[in-house]
């Protein structure tokens, strides 16, 4: 099959045949080659990772800060309360500073820290509380020779054993102790032999503590509940 | 001494645009676009598909540059894309039938006298069917044999021929018809 005059007369026409794109035809390829670019590829790979590793390090950091707030919260609810410290100190007494010690209480347990005989070896000591709300009270516990043992140590270990009632029922008894005391701790005063365990006292007050900081986030969750639930009623209403 | 300096030219272009350099990119896209628009009409009836195909073919011009082995003419492998690309995207959208007969018409259309343009020809080839037209357009105009023409299609050589010998036949009569048409007679 020889190619006729047809076939020669058609090819000559459409051969050289030349028909003009549109103008968005370029910059519509000008996409697509971007698109399949192996650079921009590679960018496109590479910009996912960066976001990711961004977000692990916004994440390890904003877990870093939780965790310090509540340690630190922990610690300062738990130990420290600025409005309601109590600062035992001597009498003004210069020469016994060194000696005697500084222990701070929680403000509800004031009254019965004024009243436990505190005692120390050859030295007269005097104890006074200090709050914000009330006047300085400066009380002199004992003029005998008491002792005081105190020992704050691992108060954040001992907290969680310490059972609430129990701690009602000693420093009920230790007011009890002060405002009346028997005839043994009379004697045992004046052989100079009464303990306290201080340690117990603290961690007592710790428990009581913690529990009111429980108490007060549930008082501000149900709070905000509340506040959140009264919003909605009224716009409800509305 | 010219031809040489453009063969240098041009392969310093297709350098570049392997490198994925936009502007010679663009200095090839403008160079042979018209040309290749003109390829992919002859097989695809409506511009905007053939438009279509042709920045697919050319998608596939730049991302296969890495392949061309400067041996034949630069031109002639980005048609050679462009015809494949438009078989291809035709047997994907229409699912031609080849009729298996083997008859052929040994007639010579050589009573061709009248000058016809440019749209006349093409609406000639645009009146066949899909089947012979790229049969036709293979061996007519691209110079393809009958046995590449079978490979490409998947058919047999003889259908070739007798696709080729039935789209001539049909085109004589469309041009007997424009003959007629043109001196009044119908």
């Amino acid at each position: 099959m020889e190619p006729n005059k047809l076939d020669i007369k058609i090819k000559e026409h459409l051969h050289f045949r030349e028909i003009q794109p549109s103008e968005m035809a370029w910059s519509k390829l000008d996409a697509m080659l971007t698109a399949v670019d192996p650079i921009n590829r590679q960018k496109a790979k590479q910009k996912p990772k960066r976001k990711f590793t961004w977000m692990y390090i916004a994440a390890s950091f904003a877990g870093f800060l939780l965790v310090a707030t509540i340690y630190f919260n922990q610690r300062s609810n738990g130990i420290i309360d600025a409005k309601n410290k109590v600062v035992i100190q001597n009498g003004g007494e210069a020469q016994s500073k060194k000696e005697n010690p500084t222990v701070i209480i929680a403000k509800d347990q004031l009254d019965e820290i004024i009243g436990i005989p505190a005692v120390k070896k050859n030295n007269i000591a005097n104890v006074t509380a200090v709050s914000t709300e009330k006047s300085i009270v400066n009380k002199s516990i004992s003029n005998q020779n008491p002792i005081i043992e105190v020992s704050v140590h691992n108060q954040n270990l001992e907290k969680k054993s310490i059972n609430l009632q129990s701690t009602a029922v000693s420093v009920d008894e230790l007011l009890a102790a002060v405002e009346n005391p028997s005839k043994k701790e009379m004697q045992s005063q004046q052989n100079g032999i009464v303990r306290v365990n201080a340690t117990t006292l603290l961690s007592e007050v710790d428990g009581e503590l913690e529990l009111s900081f429980r108490e007060k986030i549930i008082n501000k969750v149900s709070k905000n509940f509340q506040t959140v639930k009264v919003a909605l009623s009224n716009r409800n209403l509305e | 001494m010219k031809v040489i300096q453009l063969h240098h030219q041009e392969k310093e272009l297709i350098q570049l645009a392997n490198e994925n350099n936009r502007q010679a990119q663009q200095q090839i896209y403008s160079q042979f676009s018209p040309k290749m628009l003109g390829v992919c009409r002859q097989y695809i009836k409506d511009i905007h598909q053939a438009e279509d195909i042709l920045l697919t073919a050319f998608m596939k011009v730049f991302t296969n540059l890495k392949n061309f082995e400067h041996n034949g003419s630069f031109e002639g492998w980005v048609r050679r894309i462009m015809v494949n690309e438009c078989i291809s995207f035709i047997r994907v959208q229409k699912k031609i039938k080849y009729i298996e007969d083997e008859t052929c018409f040994e007639e010579s259309f050589n009573n061709i006298e009248s000058q016809f343009s440019m749209d006349d020809i093409q609406f000639l080839i645009d009146s066949l069917p899909d089947g012979y037209k790229m049969v036709f357009n293979l061996y007519a105009i691209e110079g393809y044999k009958h046995q590449e023409i079978a490979m490409l299609l998947g058919i047999s050589e003889g259908t070739s021929k007798s696709q080729l010998s039935h789209a001539r036949k049909m085109l004589q009569g469309q041009v007997n018809k424009l003959k007629n048409y043109e001196y009044g007679t119908e």
